[in-house]
Formats: structure tokens, sequence, C-alpha cells
């Protein structure tokens, strides 16, 4: 798996981070079962912030992609379409934003397709 | 610069021992010491033409010798340099002890100690030599260097693992269980256990490329790591590995001793690091072509790289 980042761009680095291992498990370089990097590892190899990685972390395990344990690190637990799914609901959340619905109304778009 | 120091240094302390030849050669006694015994006394002699001869000759020969290897930058300029500055030192002891005696029975006492300054001389010497070689030209690549697509600025961490299950550990352990079914053989079942149990330890092999350089870790342990920095890295790339070209299975060979290592757990995908200390290493990992390109991309985005 390749994680890389940008510091020059304006999606902050803790995004980008979360965004190429979504993508990484969307294209099933890795699945169920599978650990991540270890966050301070991962941390060392970027140049980046400990914190930094672990909020892209808490991020996936947020969304149900990752299962987060003491001691025995990071674990993917979504298959691919999973995967899949978690970037066309960030997808869904972008192009939101961008035609100007605020977070409820967002909320209620998605809930009137349910 | 370096070449030029390389080929001259093996000659020059070869050469040296004609200093105490020439300068003593009228005060050596006709028939010279050249044997003590454990007590430091003498217990051996030579004419001293032959002496003299032997004993200039080897350090000259081999002085030569390695300033023709080292123009060839032949790795043997080492070895051949640092024999030539030991037998400069043995001419330079043999002849001070003889120097002024009138017969060889009287000559200086010698004791065993006065090789250990030789040898050391030796390796420094072959180590200098050595470290002034100049490294051969790295082969052309008949395709082009994994590239990964970085972008100056940008930053990349590629991590993977060997895709290989745990076969060997697997197998020791059921031998194991053969054993126990038949005979009750402790002795022989519990060692079983044990190398079954450390193989798994050393079991998945995790490799990293990133700013770091490369990271091999074997297992969940802390320790072993090879680590081999960016800085060190000349060339990347991604080569379809063949286990027998490499001496087999596991860690094999030695990048200090024989130039070239590798850690082989399966035949298929291995990054090959061509380093700038002259060695080889390789190690079989899936998604080798893309931590080559990452290798590669980030030595040439390195300061300096």
């Amino acid at each position: 798996m390749q994680v890389r980042v940008e510091p020059s761009s304006r999606t902050p680095l803790y995004r980008q981070i979360a965004d190429q291992i979504r993508g990484a498990l969307a294209r099933a370089e890795l699945g169920p079962g599978d650990r991540l990097p270890v966050a301070r590892d991962l941390a060392a190899a970027l140049d980046v912030n400990l914190q930094t990685v672990l909020r892209a972390y808490a991020e996936l395990r947020d969304e149900g992609l990752v299962e987060v344990r003491r001691r025995r690190g990071v674990t993917v637990v979504a298959s691919p379409a999973r995967a899949d799914l978690s970037i066309s609901a960030r997808r869904l959340v972008e192009g939101a934003r961008r035609v100007g619905l605020a977070d409820d109304a967002i909320v209620r778009l998605v809930e009137a397709h349910l | 610069m370096t070449r030029t120091r390389a080929v001259w240094i093996g000659p020059v302390a070869g050469l040296l021992a004609v200093v105490p030849a020439a300068v003593w050669w009228s005060r050596l006694p006709h028939r010279m010491a050249t044997h003590w015994d454990l007590g430091g006394r003498p217990d051996g002699s030579m004419s001293r033409a032959a002496a003299v001869g032997l004993l200039l000759g080897v350090a000259v020969v081999a002085g030569v010798a390695s300033g023709a290897f080292a123009a060839r930058r032949s790795r043997a300029a080492g070895l051949v340099g640092g024999l030539a500055a030991l037998f400069a030192w043995v001419t330079w002891t043999t002849v001070l002890a003889n120097e002024g005696a009138r017969s060889w029975r009287s000559a200086s006492h010698v004791s065993l100690v006065v090789v250990v300054p030789g040898v050391v001389i030796g390796v420094v010497t072959a180590v200098a030599i050595e470290r002034a070689l100049p490294r051969r030209p790295l082969p052309e690549l008949d395709h082009p260097l994994p590239s990964a697509g970085l972008r100056p600025g940008e930053r990349a961490a590629w991590s993977g693992r060997v895709g290989w299950t745990p076969v060997l550990p697997a197998a020791v352990a059921l031998l194991a269980l053969v054993v126990l079914a038949f005979v009750r053989a402790w002795p022989v079942v519990v060692p079983l256990v044990v190398v079954a149990v450390a193989l798994s330890a050393f079991c998945p092999v995790r490799v990293s490329a990133d700013r770091r350089g490369l990271l091999v870790r074997y297992g969940w342990l802390p320790w072993p790591v090879t680590h081999i920095p960016l800085s060190n890295i000349l060339r990347a790339d991604a080569i379809d590995l063949q286990p027998m070209e490499w001496g087999g299975w596991g860690y094999r060979g030695s990048r200090r001793a024989m130039g070239r290592a590798a850690v082989v757990l399966r035949r298929g995908p291995a990054i090959k690091l061509d380093l700038a200390d002259g060695s080889t290493f390789a190690v079989t990992v899936d998604g080798a072509a893309e931590a080559a390109g990452v290798l590669n991309d980030l030595r040439a985005s390195a300061p300096g790289g």
C-alpha cells in the first residue's frame, strides 16, 4: 500500500492520508484481516505529526472500515466494496456542500432515498 | 583522485620494505635469523640474500599486484595490498632484529606479539584501499527505471508484506506432531516445537519504502531490522527473483562479506537495490515495482540526490 501526501495541498494532511487508505482498501490492496502500518511508523515515514495519522485512523474507524485495538494495532474489517461505498459517501457530501446544502439537508436527502 | 590513491597505496606499502634492506644491508650477518621460538630466541636462519630477497620479493610483488588489481577496479586489491603491508612490516622487524649482529644466533630476541601491529597495519591498508577503490559503473537497465510518478514536494510511504504463508514453521510443527504420534520422543519433539515457534516469530516480513529508505522487519518483534538509508541507494529496481540464483530461501548472503544479500521467502517479484557501497540487496515482496518507484522518486528529489 502506498500513502502519498502533498503538504502544499489545501486538503488537510489527515484527510489526505485517510483518502489514500480508503483508495487502497477499495482497490483490494489490503483486505479484511490485514493491518495498517503502525501509526508512529507511518508518521515517521511521511514526516508528519503522530496526531495527524491517529486522526486519519480515527476517521476510518468511525466509518467502520477499520478496527482499532490496543496493542494489536489497526485491522482492516471492510471489504473493497464497502470501502468503495465510503468513498462514494465522501463524494456525496462534498458534492452536496458544493451546491450549498447544509448538513441537516444532506441527512434529509439521504433519508429520502431510504 | 581516489582512483589514483587506490592504485598507489599497495605499491607504496610494498616498497616500504626496500628501505630497511637498503639502509642496513651491509650491517646484516651473512646468515640471518628468520625464525624465533616461543621464548623469543632465534631458532632458524637463512642466507642474507635469500631472507631479504624473499621478504622483499613478496612485499613488492604483492604491492605491485595490488596496484594492478586496483587499476582494474578489482576488489582483490585490498586483500593483496594488506598482504604487502604485512610483509613490509615483517621485513622491517626481521632486518632490525639482525642489524649489527655478528651471527644469526646473536640476533635480537623477537616475541610473537610483534605480529600484532603487522596484522593491524595490513588490515588498515586493506580497508584504505577498499575505501578508495572506485566502484564499477552500474550496468544499464534494459527497461526504464521504475517510477511511482511522485511530484516534487510530494511525500510517499509504501508498505508491504511478503505474500507468503508460514509454510516452513507449519511443516516443522507437523513433523513434531508426527513424531509425537508414533513415539513419545520428547528430546526430539521439544526442539522441533522451539524451531517452529522461532521460525513463525520471523514469519510476516514487512517492508517499508519511504524517506528513511528501505526497512525490512521480521515478524512482530522490534528486532532485527534491516535498514538501508535512502542516501545509500543508487538505484531501485523490480526483478523476478529466482531463489536458486540467490542461494536459496531465507536471509541469503552477506552485504559486507559477499557484496550481496537477499531476503527470499518465495520466488517472483522482488525489490533489488544497488547500493553506494558497491553491494546489492534484494527482498521478495508483492508490489515490488511500486516500492522501487517510490524509492527512485524520493531519491531523485532528496536534497543532494
